[in-house]
């Protein structure tokens, strides 16, 4: 029943980039605006690798939409840009500098909860001008409809509310996006799975360490050995007075590997080459982890059902350029452009006037073709092939094969291979470019790092006792539908806060005796939980995200 | 709606903020004073009331000067308009009696003089007195309806009643719904949870923040204080003098210790001491 | 809200700041009001005796804590003969719409009198009609068949339960009687008290001894201090009667006596409509719920039952029963388990038994933790207990850290024995199966 529900001529849902973008723009058009944020402020439920970048290409920008964010809320500009290779101690780094300059007006590391909080003030101050706001605390937890239509939303805090426009901006693990049928978590190799450690620093031991001004930042990517033929890579990256240092891997590659994304982090974390940043000081204050959408296969081409919109991670709008990884900068795009879709559509009877419009500003503006490249799906058939796959091992395995890679042009050659932002957007989703091709690099090419590395990581039961919950007791958001090993499983180990032999996290096996035989289920704890999603693609679950303000608070983000 | 709120300062006796002399007594001195956790739960009904239907909400203490402060987190915290504090000597160590009498004399000079009062709320026991009985004794003596341990309310503004849900302890704990007609009395519960389920009382209730934060930095001009003249209150009926109980002694209640030493016992012979320490809690044996 | 432990620091300031006037009453300006209110009912050298228990009802029945007030009462009031010498009587008195057979089951709980008034509108507890009547009942108005059984002006001590309804009726009553209490408490004697507060001796620097003086003893701070408060008359206006509300579980009843002699009096008063302005329109029971606080021992069970968790979960229930007062918690590693409870024990594995910080938070006098590795979370809940006793194979965990004895064994073993020697009340366990055939065989 939608008579008497409350109306706003539109309603956001997540006060993140995209969301508040989305609400900015909105508000510039004079709509009525309302914002819902489940977490307890924006940010708190949020998470990202760390860089924000501005495209000179693109029709928007975070700081075209918000004066000053960079210098009230983003960390240090990204100015160096490395990549390492990785073969046991041995290193080979090459400068990335033109890849990540190519097309950047500029590129900020940031923390989410201090960009999105400082982002959901300004959201508050330009939506109450129109007549709406930010409220925060409250979970939309799905979509109204009228007659099969979908004309607001349901949350757990509120009654329903109408609206002439939904803007789903609730993020990766978007319920609404699912809800409409937009969006599902089916399959593993959709998907990526990040995880992050913010790491105490002084800001002088910053600039001395990476060799850097104040007002200059630094990112490291790595590749190669070190993550246990997972297909992934890790990041550093530095902020005002800490350190983002995280790993990202496909999900399929971990489940298939049953690898610990903590352990692979603390291999990263361990690895020699840190040494030299650590100076053996480490203070973790937070680990977060996040699922990312693999945009050239899931970004939707046509994010729109009736009054509502996806923008940002919910419609799968995270673009990973090779080893540099854009989404917040796509979200904010694809927000204001929605909102601009809504202004010029504004009283068109038709209820996906809007949404069309949007599909057609994001194809027009380039936006989508950066989201999921058309080469790509060209490619892609062939590059996955296992058989392709092998048969390039087989070469870089090979006499010859060593031989190409190692000569010195071939580490000229190598070098701007990486800087190309179209050859880098055709290397193949396989262990070749994760793994093998890195690792026959740093063999040829690399300098052996004697570092000692003595840094101990917190353990998992550490950083989950160090992470804010605020447990919705009694109330578990999400529910093992099938308990079997063989449907479940694979949490246990992909899960970011579970492993095997660790009882204290969301994930664990047991072996169950019944009627004389035993057999291995999978159980669940709901306390731990850092909202990833990683469970929901890889397990049989129920999954739902927690009331308002519940479940865990990052500080960091 | 015109409400008044019912607050007071208490020691903060959360960890870390508490302090205790070596005998185990609580050195006020060095405690700070924090507004009563339970008196919170009086101002955000007394705010949602507001946020509903509008009107204006002032929060009134009694006791020394150094309570403004605690008005003023009031203000700050929960959004009130202004503040009251009867200070005064006189009023020195009252019991809950000496203290009904004046905080009713206070609230009939604030509906005679101020404005008519429609709903007093005050919360559910102190944290130092632990009493929870200011609250209806003051309500006695104003002679109005009260509702206590209310969990939560609704407001009828045009029938002028109030309805709520209230806990009722017994050997089996029940929820009454209750309905009174305004001007009435409200003692909050420690469970009472204001509810907000429409979107613009959310945003009314996040606009009064703003207006308030700004009210409460300038709190002085906002507060009134009364002493036992102002209040035509007999120093014979209040303080002390009007006070029927005395604390005659206080101990320290002793804390468990949290540092333990386990003594590791064999199950095969070792149990005896276990055993002793479980046996002044056996079942009387069957028949 | 205050109580006189409240006197703010600064006893030493004895200036007014402002030029106000001091305590000379004369000329303090003011019209002395106060004492005309209609609520102020001061008494002067009243007559005073007997312990009234006001005797909290729910659905037709008596609280538990009625009972227990009773039996307190009866045993003060006994020690009261033995140390006066005055005979003096335990007084029930409870209201309702049916309260006849009650007020004999009182009878039957210590009292010597029980004082009822019936009336339909008076199923449920509503402040203002229980204010007037209890203070009614006390002063003894009424007519003369109700209330010539006695001849005092007022009691000399009255309970009320520290319930919700209880303490505010205690509250308001007193207030209409113009009297103190203390409330929440959890013990009471009666004693002499040397009182030298000068506003209770009526002159600074004297001690006046003070008789039959009802302590009552209570936690309050935020359970950090004991007080002892005392209901004291002043020089020139009656404290009378001596006041307190009971937290209930505090004392025990008696076995009920129905051969008890009693008086049973029915009292009478017109109920003006204009007392029930509010209005009760619905209730409903809560939901009991499993409360694990206030019982000496608990047992936890935790994930050490993994390898038979049925069997697991029947011992530690066998444990249970083997205590008088005792109940069963588990770890939240039970809870979020996949074990595959039988139906008999499959109850006892729900959140609602569930110990730590997103569980229940338990301090009995013993707890006995077995199979629980002790995680953090968990201590929280159990770590206010007086004794912990532990029983885990693995001398590594955690729990071992706040346990004061560690059995070190499988509790698969450990606890049958336990039960079977708390059960047979032994303090040795009887060495494991001596082979027959021993000398001594019977």
């Amino acid at each position: 029943m939608t008579d008497g529900a409350e109306h706003y001529e539109a309603v956001v849902v997540g006060c993140g980039p995209g969301g508040a973008a989305a609400a900015a723009r909105l508000a510039d058009h004079g709509v009525e605006t309302l914002v819902l944020e489940r977490g307890t402020e924006a940010g708190s439920k949020n998470v990202s690798g760390g860089l924000l970048y501005a495209e000179d290409s693109a029709p928007y920008t975070l700081e075209d939409l918000f004066d000053g964010v960079r210098e009230e809320a983003t960390e240090r500009p990204v100015t160096d840009y490395y990549i390492h290779n990785v073969a046991g101690n041995s290193v080979k780094t090459y400068d990335l500098g033109d890849l990540h300059e190519h097309d950047t007006d500029w590129c900020d590391a940031v923390l989410r909860r201090q960009l999105d909080s400082w982002l959901e003030k300004r959201v508050h101050e330009k939506t109450s001008e129109v007549g709406g706001g930010v409220l925060t605390n409250v979970r939309v937890n799905g979509l109204l409809r009228e007659d099969g239509e979908i004309v607001g939303v349901t949350c757990d805090e509120l009654d329903p509310i109408t609206a002439d426009l939904i803007v789903a901006a609730d993020g990766v693990n978007s319920e609404l996006a699912r809800d409409a049928g937009l969006m599902d978590w089916e399959e593993p190799d959709e998907w990526f799975q990040g995880v992050k450690a913010v790491v105490d620093m002084d800001p002088d031991a910053i600039d001395d360490r990476f060799d850097i001004g104040p007002n200059e930042g630094a990112a490291h990517l790595f590749s190669g050995d070190l993550f246990e033929d997972v297909r992934g890579g890790g990041f550093l990256y530095t902020n005002e007075d800490s350190l983002s240092i995280g790993t990202v891997f496909h999900l399929d590659s971990l489940v298939e590997r049953e690898a610990e994304p903590h352990e692979l982090l603390d291999a990263l974390l361990t690895h020699p080459l840190l040494a030299g940043w650590f100076k053996n000081e480490y203070r973790e204050r937070e680990y977060a982890a996040k699922l990312v959408p693999d945009s050239k296969k899931v970004a939707h081409r046509e994010p729109y059902r009736d009054r509502l919109v996806l923008v940002g991670d919910a419609a799968g709008q995270m673009q990973a350029q090779g080893p540099i990884i854009k989404g917040m900068n796509h979200a904010v795009t694809a927000g204001a452009l929605a909102a601009d879709a809504f202004a010029v559509t504004r009283g068109n009877a038709d209820p996906e006037a809007a949404g069309r419009r949007y599909a057609k500003l994001l194809e027009d503006s380039g936006t989508m073709d950066k989201l999921r490249p058309r080469r790509y799906e060209l490619t892609r058939t062939v590059g996955e092939h296992d058989a392709v796959t092998n048969a390039v091992e087989r070469v870089l395995e090979s006499r010859l094969g060593s031989l190409a890679v190692g000569n010195p042009i071939a580490d000229r050659l190598l070098q701007r291979a990486y800087n190309s932002p179209f050859l880098v957007s055709m290397l193949p989703d396989t262990e070749t470019g994760y793994v093998s091709l890195p690792t026959l690099i740093a063999e040829e090419h690399g300098k052996t790092i004697y570092w000692e590395n003595e840094i101990e990581p917190p353990t998992l039961a550490e950083r989950i006792g160090d992470l804010t919950y605020d447990t919705d007791v009694g109330n578990p958001h999400i529910e093992l539908r099938d308990q079997s090993a063989a449907a479940s499983g694979a949490a246990v180990s992909a899960c970011p806060v579970s492993a095997r032999d660790f009882g204290g996290g969301c994930y664990r096996t047991e072996a169950v005796k019944t009627n004389g035989t035993e057999e291995t289920l999978v159980s669940l704890d709901t306390q731990p939980c850092v909202e990833c999603g990683t469970c929901a693609v890889v397990a049989d679950t129920e999954w739902e995200h927690p009331r308002g303000g519940k479940g865990v608070e990052y500080r960091e983000g | 709606m015109r409400s008044i709120v019912l607050t007071k300062g208490v020691p903060d006796f959360s960890e870390g903020a508490v302090s205790f002399d070596e005998d185990g007594h609580l050195e006020r001195g060095k405690t700070p004073t924090v507004m009563n956790p339970n008196d919170e739960l009086a101002l955000e009904a007394a705010l949602q009331t507001k946020v509903r239907h509008g009107g204006h909400v002032s929060g009134i203490s009694m006791g020394p000067p150094g309570y403004a402060d605690v008005l003023q987190d009031a203000m700050a915290s929960v959004y009130t308009d202004d503040s009251y504090l009867l200070s005064d000597r006189e009023l020195a160590a009252s019991d809950t009696w000496a203290t009904a009498i004046t905080l009713s004399a206070g609230l009939e000079k604030y509906d005679e003089e101020v404005a008519d009062v429609d709903i007093v709320f005050a919360g559910f026991k102190t944290a130092d007195g632990e009493t929870g009985q200011t609250g209806p004794q003051t309500c006695w003596a104003l002679d109005w309806p009260i509702v206590t341990h209310v969990v939560a309310l609704d407001i009828d503004p045009e029938e002028r009643t109030l309805r709520a849900k209230r806990l009722v302890e017994g050997d089996v704990d029940e929820i009454e719904t209750v309905e009174v007609p305004l001007p009435c009395f409200v003692v909050t519960d420690p469970e009472f949870e204001p509810t907000y389920r429409t979107a613009s009382h959310r945003l009314t209730h996040k606009e009064l923040r703003a207006e308030t934060e700004e009210r409460a930095a300038e709190h002085d001009d906002h507060l009134t204080t009364w002493d036992h003249t102002d209040l035509n209150l007999d120093p014979d009926y209040i303080g002390l003098d009007g006070s029927p109980t005395i604390v005659s002694s206080v101990d320290p209640i002793p804390k468990a210790s949290s540092d333990r030493e386990a003594t590791m016992l064999d199950p095969e012979d070792g149990m005896g001491e276990v055993l002793e320490e479980m046996q002044p809690y056996a079942a009387e044996a069957g028949e | 809200m205050t109580t006189n432990d409240d006197s703010e620091p600064e006893p030493d300031e004895t200036e007014s700041d402002d030029g106000e006037p001091n305590e000379t009453e004369s000329d303090d300006g003011l019209s002395h009001p106060t004492r005309d209110k209609k609520h102020v009912r001061a008494l002067t050298d009243g007559d005073y005796a007997d312990m009234w228990v006001f005797c909290e009802t729910q659905g037709g029945e008596l609280l538990e804590v009625s009972k227990e007030m009773l039996g307190k009462a009866r045993a003060l009031m006994d020690q009261f003969e033995e140390d006066y010498g005055d005979e003096e009587d335990v007084v029930a008195f409870l209201m309702g719409d049916d309260c006849e057979g009650l007020a004999e089951e009182c009878i039957a709980y210590g009292a010597d009198v029980a004082v009822y008034h019936d009336d339909e509108r008076l199923e449920r507890f509503l402040h203002k009609p229980y204010t007037e009547i209890a203070a009614h009942m006390a002063r003894g108005e009424g007519t003369v068949e109700s209330t010539d059984w006695r001849e005092y002006d007022e009691p000399r001590y009255i309970l009320f339960p520290a319930t919700n309804n209880g303490r505010d009726l205690s509250a308001k009553v007193q207030a209409e009687l113009d009297s103190g209490l203390a409330s929440d408490c959890s013990d009471l004697f009666i004693e002499e008290n040397e009182v030298s507060n000068p506003v209770k001796t009526g002159e600074p620097g004297v001690k006046k001894t003070v008789e039959k003086v009802l302590h009552m003893k209570r936690p309050d701070f935020s359970g950090f201090e004991y007080s002892t408060i005392l209901c004291l008359d002043n020089p020139d206006r009656d404290f009378h009667p001596q006041g307190a509300s009971v937290i209930p579980g505090s004392f025990e009843p008696l076995e009920p006596d129905s051969d008890r002699e009693g008086l049973v009096v029915e009292h009478e008063m017109d109920i003006p409509d204009d007392w029930f302005r509010v209005e009760i329109t619905d209730y409903d029971r809560l939901e009991a719920g499993i409360d694990l606080t206030g019982h000496d021992v608990i047992v936890c069970l935790g994930r050490g039952i993994a390898d038979d968790p049925t069997a697991g979960m029947e011992l530690g229930l066998d444990l249970v029963d083997a205590f008088e007062d005792a109940e069963l918690g588990i770890t939240r590693g039970i809870v979020t388990s996949s074990y595959q409870f039988e139906g008999h024990v499959e109850a006892y594995s729900k959140e609602e038994r569930q110990i730590g910080e997103t569980g229940q938070v338990v301090a009995p006098d013993l707890y006995i933790a077995a199979g629980v590795s002790g995680a953090v979370q968990h201590k929280v809940g159990m770590d206010e207990s007086d004794t912990v006793v532990a029983i885990n194979t693995d001398t590594d965990a955690r729990i071992g850290d706040f346990s004061d004895y560690f059995i070190e064994g499988d509790l698969f073993e450990v606890l049958p024995r336990l039960t079977a020697a708390v059960e047979a009340g032994e303090t040795a366990l009887e060495p494991e199966a001596v082979a027959d055939g021993g000398d001594d065989d019977d």
